[in-house]
């Protein structure tokens, strides 16, 4: 059964043209990516022979010891490997491998794994046929899915695609771990045979005729070992579920690296081990000997991250916008081995520059934005070009009015002296936002996590944040000036505005629990409520009376300031539940948070849905509504209340958008119980 | 009590264009001490109230004067704040320069979200525009030194 099942058998010669190039590539690739697609077996539609004599690659060992190499290297997730002269390897930490090939035989193929599982494969060569796509995918049953596509035919005609399914012939689809095999033979004449075995129906020979270079071997756990002289050795072991593979290998100058077919990988170099996931998460890898942290970072829309160990052992990292040469990393991030500090600083190349100025000119022409450059009232810069980025994210979730451009400072640090700086400033009367730049040094975009408050999170966020104050303010700006909106909001927030007799400072203060009055001889005292004021910045609170006076829990005052008990969080407390600490400050802070609560990801959706009072949430959902569509009323391309946000926080046409809003919130939003 | 008096004692000596001793209080309203009736006989009969929960402001022909008496002690004034539209400057300083030659040394305490810049000192607190060189005031406020 094992040599039968070696051999392909072509079944439907039909279409022979491209089925040659379709064989040789697919052995490549099940060999060069996914045990997926090393399980499959032809169909009744397109079946092959494997290549019988030694004069070609086989399918285990790779023939040639350049063949060998390009099908050892996907395991190391990162790195750029030359072969002599002629060709080069490079791979990424998100599973792409590129190998280039120049001389006569220039070419270049990229291999990119899919999310679903699968495989994509790039041929670039001279000649017009010689650029092709195949995408492989597995079918969750043991085959593939296989859509190619050639973007020219040798008369230069035009392209042609086609798709093709790929199932075993055998009837077992259960994944077994079946790898096993017979050791290699050397036959004494610069041959060497053995046998692999990988499944019950699947399984290959193994011959090497260049066993200097090359040579493997079937281990006893059933692994299958490749040694080659160049890139060291290589060892393949079957997952528990014999399905996702796992590969790990060393090579001679001391790299070594593990993969798993499944997309998971790490690399160990020079004592410094860099781990991946497939799924673009951020991760905090290791810590050397010496103290040498790596980090692997990614970020939302394929910001990339590149860790690097440079000399002294610094760690340097460099972060850059997705579609930007290497020039435009924004960040540079380093982290010294004595002391474990990280030290950022912003990187101002003249490329940076030219692209930020570019995208200055787009939000200015486009979002209704005035960029600072310079400004005879505070000292600002010029934004970076990522977080010129991140504003124009936020204009378009927060779009600004039409009718009156926002003014966009980035203070330069030379502003605040002395005082306690807030992260970011907004002035409806001045119809500007300002920038701290302490803001710039945290993330600049917002993962899909649910939003904690804007100084916490990110740039992206803190900008959300005072874009969304804008929006408040052209609900009605002479409310907004006056006071009367903030009145409004507090009778919906639960807030009450006092002057608090402890500092004689007016607060806005939040209702809590109340507590029933008992009946005393007969005659039930009144009820108590608790209120709870705001202490420090960092969202601290304290029990108190409606005139500030700290109180304990049954609502008696405290004399003694050592038994007042710091709160920090008012979520189990507050009347009306709003969705971040720093929402409870004010009206007009509480306001903010819950726009952008509501339309930031869909993350913080979920969690607005599921924590905020249905009071808030009706106000939320109804000036969002309100909002959103005369933010975009300019916009013909939809009627008047035509445009919907979804959970994603995008705004789309309300055709379009308004079922899956509804079925979001079915799924998420808490049921409104009925009132007591 | 007694330092106040002393206070207003040694105050009656320099010449308007001294630092004034904020125990003395505003224009010879002296928060936690006088009385609304003292405010009337000064500013004028009371024009308008505007609620708020533990207390209210009371408002005057001068717009640029208000009063806050909170509702455990409807007779006393806790807190005056005065905008600059005030007629006399001295009383009434347009900027943190002038304010700090008025009323110093004033420290920069906060800065808001709004932009609002706070200096403060003792018994008085001052809200400036953080858009403006010098820092154009919003309002002074006057409240007691001793609770």
């Amino acid at each position: 059964m094992a040599k039968d099942s070696q051999e392909f058998q072509t079944q439907n010669p039909d279409g022979a043209m491209s089925h040659d190039r379709l064989q040789n590539q697919y052995l490549d690739d099940v060999m060069k990516s996914s045990p997926a697609t090393l399980a499959a077996r032809p169909t009744t539609e397109l079946a092959y022979r494997t290549p019988a004599t030694t004069d070609e690659p086989s399918p285990a060992t790779g023939g040639t010891p350049a063949e060998a190499r390009g099908r050892t290297i996907p395991c190391i997730p990162e790195g750029t490997f030359k072969i002599k002269n002629e060709a080069q390897i490079v791979t990424s930490k998100d599973g792409k491998l590129l190998l280039s090939r120049t001389g006569d035989d220039e070419r270049s193929f990229q291999l990119t794994p899919t999310k679903d599982g699968g495989i994509k494969y790039e041929h670039h060569g001279i000649q017009p046929s010689d650029n092709y796509t195949y995408t492989i995918t597995p079918d969750g049953k043991g085959g593939n899915n296989i859509q190619w596509k050639i973007a020219k035919n040798e008369d230069g005609t035009e392209s042609i695609e086609g798709s093709y399914h790929w199932a075993p012939t055998g009837r077992s689809t259960e994944r077994v771990p079946t790898l096993s095999g017979e050791p290699i033979l050397d036959n004494g004449k610069g041959t060497s045979v053995g046998r692999l075995q990988l499944r019950d129906d699947v399984s290959y020979n193994i011959q090497t005729s260049d066993n200097q270079n090359n040579q493997v071997a079937i281990k006893e756990d059933g692994s299958l070992a490749i040694h080659s002289k160049n890139l060291g050795l290589y060892t393949f072991t079957p997952d528990k579920d014999g399905y996702y593979m796992r590969s790990s290998g060393q090579t001679e100058d001391g790299i070594t690296a593990q993969g798993f077919n499944n997309g998971v990988s790490s690399v160990e170099r020079r004592g410094v081990t860099v781990a991946q996931r497939p799924d673009g998460g951020k991760e905090i890898v290791k810590r050397n000997a010496n103290g040498v942290i790596s980090r692997w970072l990614t970020f939302e829309n394929g910001t990339a991250v590149t860790t690097t160990e440079i000399q002294d052992h610094n760690i340097e990292r460099w972060i850059i916008p997705p579609g930007y040469p290497k020039d435009s990393f924004m960040h540079e991030e380093r982290t010294n081995p004595n002391t474990a500090k990280e030290t950022i600083r912003l990187r101002d190349t003249e490329q940076a520059r030219q692209l930020a100025t570019g995208r200055i000119d787009d939000l200015e022409q486009n979002h209704n934005m005035m960029i600072s450059r310079d400004s005879a009232v505070v000292s600002t810069r010029i934004p970076t070009l990522e977080e010129t980025e991140v504003l124009r994210r936020a204009s378009q979730k927060f779009p600004c009015d039409p009718q009156r451009p926002l003014k966009v400072y980035f203070f330069d640090g030379k502003n605040f002296k002395g005082a306690k700086e807030p992260d970011a400033i907004y002035s409806g009367a001045q119809k500007l936002i300002g920038i701290n730049p302490s803001t710039s040094r945290v993330n600049c975009r917002q993962e899909n996590i649910a939003y904690k408050n804007a100084g916490y999170d990110s740039l992206e966020a803190e900008i959300d944040h005072e874009l969304a104050h804008d929006w408040i303010y052209r609900l009605d700006p002479k409310g907004y000036e006056n006071g009367e909106l903030e009145n409004k909001l507090a009778s919906v927030f639960g807030m009450h505005h006092i002057v608090d007799v402890t500092d004689h400072k007016e607060k806005w203060i939040v209702e809590g629990e109340t507590i029933k009055g008992k009946p005393v001889n007969g005659i039930t005292e009144k009820d108590t409520k608790l209120y709870y004021k705001p202490v420090s910045p960092n969202g601290k609170w304290i029990r108190c009376d409606l005139s500030g006076n700290p109180i304990d829990s049954s609502g008696k005052l405290i004399t003694n300031n050592k038994k007042i008990v710091l709160i920090n969080s008012l979520d189990n407390h507050a009347k009306v539940k709003l969705p971040t600490n720093y929402a409870y400050f004010s009206p007009l802070e509480a306001a903010p948070e819950l726009l952008v609560s509501h339309g930031i990801n869909e993350a913080s959706r979920i969690s607005f849905l599921q924590k905020t009072s249905p009071a808030a949430r009706r106000w939320t959902e109804e000036t969002d509504k309100k909002l959103v569509n005369a933010a975009k009323f300019h916009d013909k391309e939809q009627p008047l209340g035509g445009w919907v946000r979804i959970a994603s926080g995008d705004i789309v046409p309300k055709a379009q958008g308004q079922s899956l809003v509804d079925i979001f919130n079915k799924k998420y939003a808490q049921k409104e119980s009925k009132p007591s | 009590m007694a330092k106040r008096t002393n206070s207003t004692n040694r105050s009656s000596k320099r010449s308007t264009s001294s630092p004034r001793q904020i125990a003395d209080g505003w224009n010879g309203i002296v928060p936690g001490v006088s009385q609304v009736k003292d405010a009337i006989a000064k500013l004028g009969p009371i024009e308008g109230e505007d609620k708020f929960a533990n207390g209210k402001w009371l408002q005057f022909a001068n717009k640029n004067v208000q009063l806050v008496v909170l509702d455990n002690d409807p007779n006393t004034i806790v807190k005056i704040r005065v905008f600059p539209g005030y007629s006399d400057k001295d009383l009434a300083p347009a900027n943190i320069d002038a304010m700090q030659k008025v009323y110093g040394p004033l420290e920069q305490t906060d800065l808001d979200e709004f932009g609002v810049l706070t200096y403060e000192r003792s018994g008085l607190r001052a809200a400036c525009d953080f858009f403006g060189n010098p820092h154009p005031v919003k309002w002074i406020e006057f409240y007691p030194i001793n609770r």
